[in-house]
């Protein structure tokens, strides 16, 4: 890809806890992103618009209120609609390991617990990036 | 020494490699349950009474948290600590779109008196103290918890509990604001003049370092930010006419214990010393008027994920740091939290720990058992020289309330944050 790859970080819901968002903006940054980063309160049409607009590779969920059986499948369902079918979903937050394998069956990306290394979370992005978009 | 074998806290307080007479500030001859109370609020401190167990709780439906709460108060418990749901915290009702995910997740819906009525069936708000976690819809809670205990005749002389009602760490840290904070301020210096009047009893606020903390701060900024809201609170208060020698006493504070079991006994020390002497300087004449009371939860973010066991022990000594440092009340997190709201196993292993160190450490025998250490009294006076420092220059930037306004706070935080973040995964090997 001739371009950096971007990334959407959103808080979805009326979730206050940005710290982990904040984290994982300012790595992806770091590790050569450009990433616009929602603010909190968003809604999922709200995110879905400004991913289209931003021409996003990836969006990044950061969900700890126990509200990612709601977010998750509304997102990917107006993804779909949009037609950001080739643009990843991931996110992060205590979303406990059998949620996770149910939100990863109807097509939502890894989702990452507290403490990972945020490593991880940029090879992975960067990984599906090259995969799924070289154009 | 080489730069290598360098040691620091998170707050920047460098360590020494023994600590010697010479570093024992000058003045040590103080008595706890007296001015400036660094030492403790009550002289006899847990030997007169433990600190109260107060773990926090909130279930999805008034229906079962009021089962939920029967069962505590018949285990003995005397203090509720009600957990609301987002909605009711922002002030949505469950059937506005935005609830949509979050009714009944993080704690309890309040749509309404009946929900009120239900929450708490069969239980005697005059006999219970109530703590609730409740800030931009505070008065509409504490109203509602009002109404009903008129309806059950209670004398409102008597009723005793607890609102958060600290909307300036909401925008710093937590997230639940609704108003800008010109008229939040209003509302909640309104709260302070209705409550010294109708429920002399309740704590008018709960002045919150926690959330601070959980945000990436150290816990130098903890204090230093936390102390800063406070005289804010108690400024905006003092322009409205109150006394403050009536309302002070009403003000309580949260704050959060990390691993640094040393710092963070010397935190609590220092920020104690440093309310008496605000609060000295404001005007109060009245002793009781002075006391830093507070409440302390462990730090959710010290969790983690991986080999979850492991925080048992870190849950232990940030119970002993609590402990040690003087604390009214305490709530331990369940070593699951990194997962999941915490398994009924993990909840009740974190009461366990509390009773341990209450009943087995030993460290309730004695009143502020570090007074005296070499290293306990020079870390102290360096955190309390550090926050004066900080407190200072966030009074130069501009008073608190601006501060809110332009976000200065959270441009410091990232920084922090990051670095934390950084610490711990080197840490974790």
């Amino acid at each position: 890809m001739s371009r950096p790859i971007r990334v959407l970080v959103a808080k979805v819901g009326l979730d206050g806890h940005d710290r982990g968002a904040k984290v994982i903006a300012t790595a992806l940054r770091d590790a050569g992103m450009e990433v616009i980063y929602t603010g909190l309160r968003q809604t999922p049409e709200m995110v879905v618009s400004a991913a289209l607009q931003e021409d996003v590779d990836a969006i990044g969920i950061s969900i700890l209120s126990g509200a990612h059986n709601t977010v998750f499948p509304k997102v990917i369902t107006l993804m779909k609609e949009k037609g950001l079918d080739d643009v990843l979903l991931t996110g992060g937050g205590i979303i406990p390991d059998e949620d996770i394998a149910e939100l990863n069956k109807i097509g939502v990306g890894k989702l990452f617990h507290p403490g990972t290394n945020t490593h991880e979370i940029a090879d992975y992005i960067n990984g599906w990036v090259k995969e799924h978009r070289s154009f | 020494m080489s730069e290598e074998s360098k040691k620091s806290t998170d707050s920047g307080i460098e360590i020494k490699q023994v600590y010697t007479q010479q570093h024992l500030p000058g003045n040590l001859d103080e008595k706890p349950g007296v001015y400036p109370f660094s030492r403790g609020v009550q002289p006899d401190m847990y030997r007169g009474k433990l600190w109260t167990m107060r773990q926090y709780a909130g279930f999805s439906t008034a229906e079962e948290s009021n089962k939920r709460y029967h069962y505590l108060l018949s285990q003995g418990v005397s203090g509720l600590s009600v957990a609301f749901d987002l909605p009711t915290q922002i002030g949505y009702d469950s059937d506005h779109p935005l609830s949509e995910g979050e009714v009944g997740k993080v704690g309890v819906a309040v749509d309404s008196i009946e929900d009120m009525q239900i929450l708490f069936n069969g239980i005697k708000l005059e006999e219970v103290s109530t703590s609730m976690t409740i800030n931009a819809t505070g008065y509409i809670l504490l109203a509602l918890y009002v109404a009903l205990a008129k309806q059950q005749g209670a004398d409102l002389k008597k009723i005793s509990g607890t609102i958060q009602n600290d909307i300036l760490k909401e925008y710093a840290a937590r997230g639940t604001y609704i108003y800008p904070p010109k008229p939040s301020m209003r509302i909640i210096t309104d709260i302070f003049e209705w409550c010294s009047k109708e429920v002399p009893k309740w704590n008018t606020i709960s002045i919150s370092g926690y959330h601070i903390r959980e945000a990436g701060s150290t816990a130098v900024q903890e204090i230093a930010f936390t102390l800063s809201n406070g005289k804010a609170y108690v400024k905006a208060a003092q322009e409205k006419g109150l006394d403050i020698n009536v309302f002070g006493k009403r003000l309580s504070f949260f704050f959060n214990a990390h691993n640094n079991l040393f710092e963070e006994v010397a935190k609590f020390r220092a920020a104690r010393k440093m309310w008496a002497k605000i609060m000295k300087d404001l005007g109060t004449t009245d002793p009781k008027a002075m006391m830093l009371r507070f409440h302390t939860q462990t730090g959710g973010s010290t969790l983690t994920a991986q080999q979850p066991l492991n925080n048992i022990s870190r849950v232990t000594i940030q119970t002993m740091a609590a402990v040690l440092g003087g604390t009214q009340s305490l709530h331990t997190n369940g070593y699951d939290e990194a997962l999941s709201l915490p398994t009924e196993e993990a909840a009740r292993i974190a009461l366990r720990t509390q009773q341990i160190v209450a009943y087995e450490s030993g460290a309730a025998d004695t009143v502020d058992p570090l007074a005296g250490s070499y290293f306990v009294e020079a870390m102290t006076q360096e955190v309390e020289e550090y926050a004066w420092k900080l407190m200072e220059k966030l009074m130069q930037w501009a008073e608190v309330l601006p501060l809110s306004n332009k976000g200065l706070f959270k441009m410091k935080l990232p920084a922090v944050l990051m670095s934390t973040s950084v610490t711990l995964r080197t840490m974790r090997r």
